[in-house]
Order: C-alpha cells, then structure tokens, then sequence
C-alpha cells in the first residue's frame, strides 16, 4: 500500500467520522425541533378556559390609520368568545358551527352557521391550532409551517398551501418560552394586517366563571 | 245466445275494463277547493308547484337542550339523508353563510336596481351629508367586523357598499327568540310529487329510519316531527283509503247476509251482485273518462248507490218472482213506469248536490245518474231473461202484512204528524250550522296542530293568512306588490302589522329597476362625488383607495335570471305562475289585525287579504247557503215531476208526504241533539227525499195490484238502503257520519210513512199505462 493511498484511506475515514458526527449532532436537533413543534402545538390548542385581555391593531388600505380595538377573550372548550370593551361593546361568540354576533347598543343579535367549522374569514388559521389540528401531519397537508426559537421568545409562522387561503399571506403566533401564545399577527396577500396581543388574566374555573358571566350580561342586555 | 248471457259477457269486459282505466285520486283539495276563485287558484297552484307541495319541514328537537351536540346531529343526519334517493336538496331554515355570499354575488350587480321603492328620496338622501357620513360608517364597521374579507371584496365593484345595504333591507324568518332554540330545522324537497302518496310515504319511512339510525349514535337525545303537503297527501290518502275498504267490505258483507237472510237465494244473490256490479262500473268508467280520475271519495259514496239501485232490483225481483218467460217480462213492464219515475226522482235529488258548487259533488252526480240509469234500464230489459237463466224465484222470509195492517187509518197517520210537528218544533230552535269546513277532517286536527307549531318555530309569519296580489304578467303583478308593500308599511308604522315579507328587496318590477338606475345615475354629480370622498377621509377612511363612483352595466333583473338564482329557493313559494289566469304573488304577514290590512288594500283592486280560516268558512257557508236552496229546488222540482205524472199537484204532495215529513222528523231529531249540522247533512237530507219519493211512488202507483207485495218490496228496499248507507257510519271521515246519520233513519222513517200516509187507489186512478 503506497503512502499515498493510506493518506486517501485515512482522509475517506476522517471524512465519513465527519460526516458521522455532524449528522449526530444534527439528528437530535433536528428531533428537538420536532418536539418543540409539537409541544408549542400543544400549548395552543385550548386545554381549559382561558381568560385573555386582548388588544387589536388592524392597518389596512382602505383605512386612512391604524384601528385599535380592546377587551377580553375566553377560550373554553367548546367556544371561543371576543369581548369587545372599546370602542365600543360587542361581542362575538364563535363555536365549531355558529357565529353569534351581538351588538347591544344596536341590538343586533345574529347567528350564522358555518359550512365548516370554525371557518371564519381571517381567524381560520388561529381557530383551527386552537381547536382543531394538535396532529403535525395534518395541519403541514394545510399550512408550510416555519417554528423560529431565541432564548425569549418563540415565533411560529403558517403559510397556507390552500387557495381557500390564499388571502393570507402569513399567520404568525409567538410567545414566551414556555408559555402559549402573546401575539397573533396576520398578514393579508393585499397588504392589510391585524395583530392580536394577548395578556392572561385567569385560567380553569375561574375564567370559566368570568365567561359565562359576560354570557349572561350580554343575553340580558339583547333581550331588554 | 239470449241477452242475459250476452249482458254476462258484456258484464265480465265492463269489469275488466274499469279494473284496468280508472285512476283514483285522493288529493283532498280537489275535492273541496273549486277552481273559480283567485285564492283557489293560487293555492292550488302551490300545490301543484315543485317547490310547495314537495317540501317537508323538519323540526329536530333535543332533549335536554345543549346547543353544540344539536349542530352535530344536524350535520350528521344530512350527511347520512344524501343517500336516499328521493330526496331533491336539503337546506336549513336559516341562510348560511355559504348562500349569502352567494346572494352578495347575484345581487351585487342589482344593488342599484333594487336600492329602494323610492329611489329619487333614497338617493337623494343618502347624497345628503348626513346620509353619507353614514354609509362612510357602516362601511368603516363593516371593514372591521367579522366578514372584513368579504367586505373587502365587495369594496372594489361597490364602493358604496350598497350591496350590503340591500342585504339589511331581507328580514329574518326567525324569531328573536328562537336563538337559544333546542331545535334545528331542515326543508327537504322531494323528487317525487307531494301528492304522489305511495312515493311519499315510502320517504316518510326511509325519513325515520335514517333518523333513527342517526339518533342511536347520539343516545337517542333526540326527536324528529315533520310537516308538509306529502304528509296530509299521505294521511288522507290512508284515511280514505281505510273508508274505502271498510265501507265496501262491511256494506258487502252486510247486504249480502240481510238478502240471502230474506230471499235464502244465492242465485238470487249473484244475480242482484252483478247488475249491481255492472251499474258501478259503468259509472266509474263514465266519471273516469268525463273527469279524467275519479276521486277516492266519489268511490265511497259512490258504494251507497249499491243501497239504491240494489232498490230497482228488488222491486222486480219481488214482483216476477211467481211467474215465467213472458209473464214476467209484462211484470216488469208493469212496474217499469213507477220504476222509472223513481229513478228520475233520484237522479234529480243526485245531480240537484252537483250544483251546490263542491267539485266533488260533480263527480258524484255523474256517477250516480250513471250507476241508477243502468240499473234501471238492466232492470227492466236484462232481468227477466237473468232471472230466466238462473232459474230462481225470491220467496222473502217475512211478509209485511201485519205492519201494513198495524199503521193504517187516521190515528197512526195524526201521530205520525202529530211527531213530525214536535220533532221540528222542538228541533229547530236548537238547530246549529257548523260553519267550519275542517271539523269534516277532525283527524287532521293534529297534523294541522303539528304544523302550525313547527311553522311558529322557523317564521314569524301568520301561516294561511296573507296577501294576494295577482296581474296578467309579472311585471303587472311586480308593481302591484310594489305599491301594497307601500300601504302595509305604513300599517306597520301604525302597530297594525308586526312584520311582513313581501318580493322586494328579492326582486322588482322593471319599472322600479329603471327609475333606481336613473335616481342614482343623476346623483352622480361631481358635487355629490367630493362629498363622498370627504365623508370617507373624515369616516377614517382612505378616500383614493375606494374605486369610483360609476354607474353599473348590468341589465335589469328579470324573472328568468331569478328562478336560477341562489335566492329562487327562498321566494318561490311566493310566486305562483298559471297559463290561464297569470301570475300571483303572496305577501306573508306577521302578527297584525286584520281589518287595518284590509282597509290599507282598498285602493289596490289587484291585492286582496287572503286567511284560508276565513276562507275555507266562507266557502262552507256558501255550500251551506247553495245546499239550502238545492234541498228547496230539488224538492220543487220531484213535485213538478210528480204533479205533471198525476195530474194533480195535491196527489204528487200526496205522494211527498211522506219523504217531507221523514226529512222534518230527522232534521228536529239533529237540531235535539244539539249535534251542528253542516253542508252534508243537507246533501243527506236530499238524497233522503230522493230515495223516499221512490216508496212513495211504488207505493202509491202499487202497479203489481197487491199491495202487501209492493209493500213488502219496499220493506226489503228500506232495509238494504239504511243498511248500506249505515254502513258509512263506520268510516274515519264526519262527512261519511254525516250522510250515514241522515239517510239512514230518513229512508226507514220513509218507509214507514208509506202506508200511514198514503191511500194508493185514490192516486193510482190518476195514472194509467200509457202515460209511460
């Protein structure tokens, strides 16, 4: 065997130890990166009531300024309701089958039930990690998903593969490790953009309670 | 061959050819509902349309009420209905969001043409700086409500957003209060017609299984009702269905059992079934071809005539039984004249009940002039030569001599007034008309409880109260409504009128269409077209990223275009097409008075309050009214027939005496009762008088020249008359109980008269052979 050749040999070795290692290294990455997926998945999809301020920023195109918009959102099991405070009172009640849109001051009162569930224009994808897909699989045969994680912060950004929605751009979720979701932008294909910040107030029984409470306030003030 | 077997054969194709032609219908309305009013017609028509009559509401109700699981079953159960077959399309009680994008799609072109009744004030209005500070705002919630994307979308063909005008202006069908509802409702059109019973009820069945099927999934949590036209087609057709084999088996059988109890002759027996047989489908077969069906109806009251004819029979049967070949025939023809009288007596009592006006009664008449026409003429010229064939004589089990013997003389004949006189003196105080034409279907009392209940749950309308506008063409018609939607908002305004649902905004007269395009087209001013731009900037809105103000392309909407759109499901129900008579157009009506909307459509000759109560009592009062003087003209008439046979007119009141005074003596017996009386009863009453002129006339006539045996005759007459018309009594339908009730007791009550009221020498010196 020449020198040459052993010093080739050697080389190969070195390159396939390289090799080796590297994709070692990068198996578990790659897998944790998996996991953390499937973990914040998890975190998302509503586990208990939850009782959220929220406040609203929509910038679009035919609005000459931002709109800014505040109040309280539950999401329970089986419903996800928007309080809104300012600027003015409305609430919003949207089950798997059904919006209930109420306005007191102008005492509307209407119900309309949806084709799908959940699909509601421009909260479909927040709706459905809420409620609906927790499987990877699934929600990938929908949306191209991008997970990004800093130290203080995760972001996890859907592109939707379907035309149904092709208005959005982008949907984008991000929180602090650990925790569920702060912030909620979308990214309309025309430019507009709505951005959702969350801060919780009350989780289990309690924001339960709270819910129910608003519920009630609201039935009362419709059915004055 | 003698002429009996040939009336065999001729029997056995007759039989065979009705058991094959005739097409029996069982749809109640034509029945009931003559085809000479608007209302008629347009309910007719309903019925008659695709979208009505094939529809059923179907109500889902749970138990106890958890919203959620509801919307899951209701998803599950359409899903598992695609499968069976007969069903056209599912849709649900209230617009999806799916079909109202669908409605923002179609109308959007039209939201110009369809902006307002008034459009020259609308626009002007709304061009005004208040009008546009507010379209600026319901465009600025609108972009930041629920529907922003579909908003958004609308924005670039309809800056104004005037579309989403148009579509605050449709009312909704549900009530307020039904938003925490524990029920879901669905209409299901079927393929096969709403009348079509046996299809129908075959759904009706699958309905429930596929139901049933679904529900053992949820814990059986919940429960299904429906309505609709098919469910009436169905429960009627049973029902009548019922009475027909109910009355037929039990008159058939009971007849036959009190004829070979009196003749023990069952030659004599299948001699009297196939004259009778023959009269029947004779008749049927005319009815058929005359009226094209023949209705389930006319068959069951039709089987009664088997009470009168078989009378023709008996009658010559008793009077040739003792005698052979040529001397039977002159039996027969002796009897001929008083045989023929009685029929034409009973033909004119049939076809006076066609005249009062009841559809169904027409087809009754024919059938029954038919059917007595044929007995007659077998009677007399096929009889004997039977009678000769099948070799029988007809020995009646009693005789009625003693009766005879027992009522005549003066005493029985004054008591017989003497009753007569109490009965309606006493009776007729109390006499009470039933003027509601639904007590005759009381059994339809709870599928109309039923209804009206699933009804209330999806409309805050009146059902069978509403607004009929009618014109030649729809564009007559169009501007009718037009104009009564109009005077039934000011009704409105008043607190007359809760709510209303009249074609617009769904659609508009050509007319209305040009004169919106026009009204908008001239607010387009470029003065109007800055102030829209600054009603916009100080809205919050972005005025330059709005497209301009323009006038739309599209041409006017037309009826064609609408039948294909996504709204034609919704308002066909309203529309109503007939080649003869043109279009009509139903308003619905919420809760109001009724005598505010009829003053407000005084001035609208083609609109009209329609209440199908009001209706449907109006109609049975004039029935009533008809009736009454059909019993009087029909009574008239059999007296002009009679005085004109004996030369007399005190001998044909002779002759009368007794049917007049057996139908006083019923009519004081129902007012005692206190039972309301309706149009049958006096249908009843008539056939009564008919049927006992003919006792009267055998009697009196007594041409056989023993009177023990023509009243012997008429005993077994009366007997089988009560009994088939008895036999009615047994049926589901009042109506039936009606007639069963009256001519039952009248025809014995007749019959008994006979001999207490009638002298037949001093009558029958009047008349002589030849008069015939």
């Amino acid at each position: 065997m020449s020198r040459r050749n052993k010093a080739s040999k050697m080389g190969g070795f070195i390159v396939a130890q390289s090799l080796g290692l590297w994709l070692a290294f990068l198996t578990p990455a790659f897998a944790g990166e998996q996991d953390a997926l499937e973990d914040i998945l998890k975190r998302i999809q509503v586990q208990e009531t939850l009782q959220l301020e929220y406040q609203e920023t929509r910038h679009m195109e035919l609005l000459n300024r931002p709109r800014q918009s505040n109040g309280q959102m539950f999401l329970s099991a089986e419903k996800m309701v928007i309080a809104q405070h300012s600027p003015k009172l409305q609430t919003t009640v949207i089950s798997k089958n059904k919006v209930l849109h109420i306005d007191p001051a102008r005492n509307i009162r209407r119900d309309r039930k949806l084709k799908k569930p959940f699909a509601i224009p421009g909260m479909g994808p927040f709706l459905q990690l809420f409620y609906g897909q927790s499987n990877l699989a699934e929600l990938e045969q929908q949306f191209s998903l991008k997970l990004v994680q800093d130290g203080s912060l995760w972001q996890l950004n859907l592109f939707p593969k379907i035309t149904a929605m092709s208005r959005i751009r982008t949907a984008k979720l991000s929180g602090n490790p650990g925790e569920g979701p702060n912030r909620l932008v979308l990214e309309f294909a025309d430019g507009d953009q709505t951005e959702w910040r969350l801060s919780p107030l009350a989780r289990g029984p309690d924001a339960r309670k709270a819910m129910d409470k608003i519920l009630a306030q609201t039935d009362r003030q419709t059915s004055q | 061959m003698n002429r009996a077997k040939w009336f065999l054969l001729l029997a056995v194709v007759l039989v065979a050819l009705t058991a094959w032609k005739i097409e029996v219908h069982t749809n109640i309305s034509d029945f009931f509902f003559p085809g000479d009013k608007a209302d008629s017609r347009f309910l007719a028509g309903q019925l008659q349309s695709d979208e009505l009559s094939r529809q059923y509401l179907i109500s889902i109700t749970q138990t106890p009420p958890e919203s959620e699981n509801l919307d899951d079953f209701v998803q599950s159960l359409r899903k598992s209905l695609q499968n069976i077959p007969a069903i056209k399309h599912i849709e649900a009680d209230q617009i999806d969001a799916e079909t109202l994008l669908e409605l923002v799609a179609f109308y959007q072109p039209h939201r110009i043409h369809l902006f307002s009744l008034e459009p020259e004030h609308a626009f002007a209005e709304m061009f005004s700086p208040a009008g546009l500070a507010n379209q600026a705002t319901i465009i600025e919630e609108a972009l930041l409500g629920p529907d922003s994307a579909t908003v958004k979308a609308t924005l670039e063909q309809d800056p104004m957003l005037l579309t989403l005008t148009w579509l605050a202006k449709l009312k909704p069908f549900s009530s307020p209060e039904d938003s925490q509802q524990a029920y879901a409702n669905l209409r299901i059109n079927t393929h096969p017609s709403g009348l079509d019973a046996a299809a129908q009820e075959a759904f009706q069945q699958q309905l429930q299984e596929v139901f049933d099927a679904v529900n053992e999934k949820y814990s059986r949590k919940f429960s299904l009702q429906y309505t609709g036209v098919p469910v009436f087609a169905t429960h009627i057709k049973k029902q009548i269905t019922r009475d027909i084999q109910a009355i037929s088996t039990l008159s058939m059988i009971a007849l036959s059992v009190l004829f070979l109890w009196i003749f023990r002759s069952l030659r004599a027996l299948i001699s009297t079934s196939i004259v009778l047989l023959v009269a029947i489908s004779a008749a049927s077969l005319t009815t058929q071809l005359f009226f094209g069906f023949i209705h389930g109806l006319t068959l069951a009251l039709g089987i009664t005539l088997v009470g009168v004819c078989v009378d023709y029979v008996i009658h010559g049967m008793v009077h040739a039984t003792d005698k052979q070949g040529a001397e039977r025939v002159l039996a027969f023809r002796r009897i001929w004249p008083s045989l023929l009288l009685g029929g034409i007596t009973t033909i004119i009592g049939y076809t006076a009940i066609s005249l009062s006006g009841f559809p169904g009664l027409q087809q009754i008449a024919l059938f029954a002039a038919v059917g007595i026409a044929t007995t007659l003429l077998i009677t007399r010229y096929i009889l004997p030569d039977l009678m000769d064939l099948f070799a029988f004589t007809v020995q009646p089990r009693f005789s009625a001599n003693w009766l005879l013997n027992t009522v005549q003389g003066r005493g029985p004949k004054l008591l017989a007034f003497g009753v007569a006189l109490t009965f309606i003196t006493a009776g007729i105080q109390h006499l009470e008309w039933g003027s509601n034409l639904n007590e005759l279907t009381p059994e339809l009392k709870k599928l109309q409880q039923q209804d009206r209940t699933l009804r209330s749950r999806v409309a805050s309308i009146e059902p069978g109260r509403f607004v009929l506008v009618e014109g030649d063409n729809i564009e007559q018609v169009l501007q009718s409504s037009e104009q009564v939607h109009a005077a039934l908002l000011t009704v409105q305004h008043k607190g007359q009128l809760s709510n209303f649902y009249s074609l617009y905004p769904w659609f508009g007269s050509h007319a209305l269409q040009t004169r919106n395009t026009q009204a908008w087209t001239a607010s387009l001013t470029t003065k109007n077209k800055q102030r829209w731009s600054q009603a916009l900037e100080e809205q919050g809105l972005s005025s330059a990223s709005f497209p301009p103000l323009t006038t739309p392309n599209a041409a006017p909407l037309t009826l064609e275009k609408l039948q294909s759109s996504p709204a034609w499901p919704l308002i066909s129900r309203q529309i109503s097409e007939n080649p003869a008579s043109g279009f009509s157009v139903a308003i619905w009506l919420g809760k109001h008075s009724p005598n505010a909307i009829r003053d407000a459509l005084n001035n609208i000759p083609q609109a009209h309050y329609f209440s199908q109560q009001e209706s449907i009592n109006s109609l049975a009062l004039e029935y009533r009214q008809k009736a009454l003087s059909l019993l009087a003209w029909g009574f008239l008439t059999i007296l002009a027939l009679l005085s004109l046979r004996f030369r007399s007119i005190i001998k044909a009141v002779q002759v009368l005496l007794p049917a007049t005074l057996s139908v006083l003596i019923v009519l004081g017996a129902w007012g005692i009762s206190g039972a309301p009386m309706n149009m049958l009863h006096l249908i009843g009453l008539l056939l009564t008088t008919a049927i006992c002129v003919d006792y009267g006339i055998f009697y009196a006539e007594n041409r056989s020249g023993d009177q023990a045996l023509t009243f012997q005759a008429i005993l077994i007459s009366a007997l089988t008359s009560a009994l088939s018309f008895a036999c009615l009594g047994i049926a589901d339908s009042p109506a039936l109980h009606a007639l069963a009730w009256t001519v039952a007791p009248g025809v014995i009550l007749g019959f008994l008269l006979c001999p207490i009221m009638l002298t037949s020498d001093a009558i029958l010196r009047a008349v002589t052979d030849a008069d015939f």
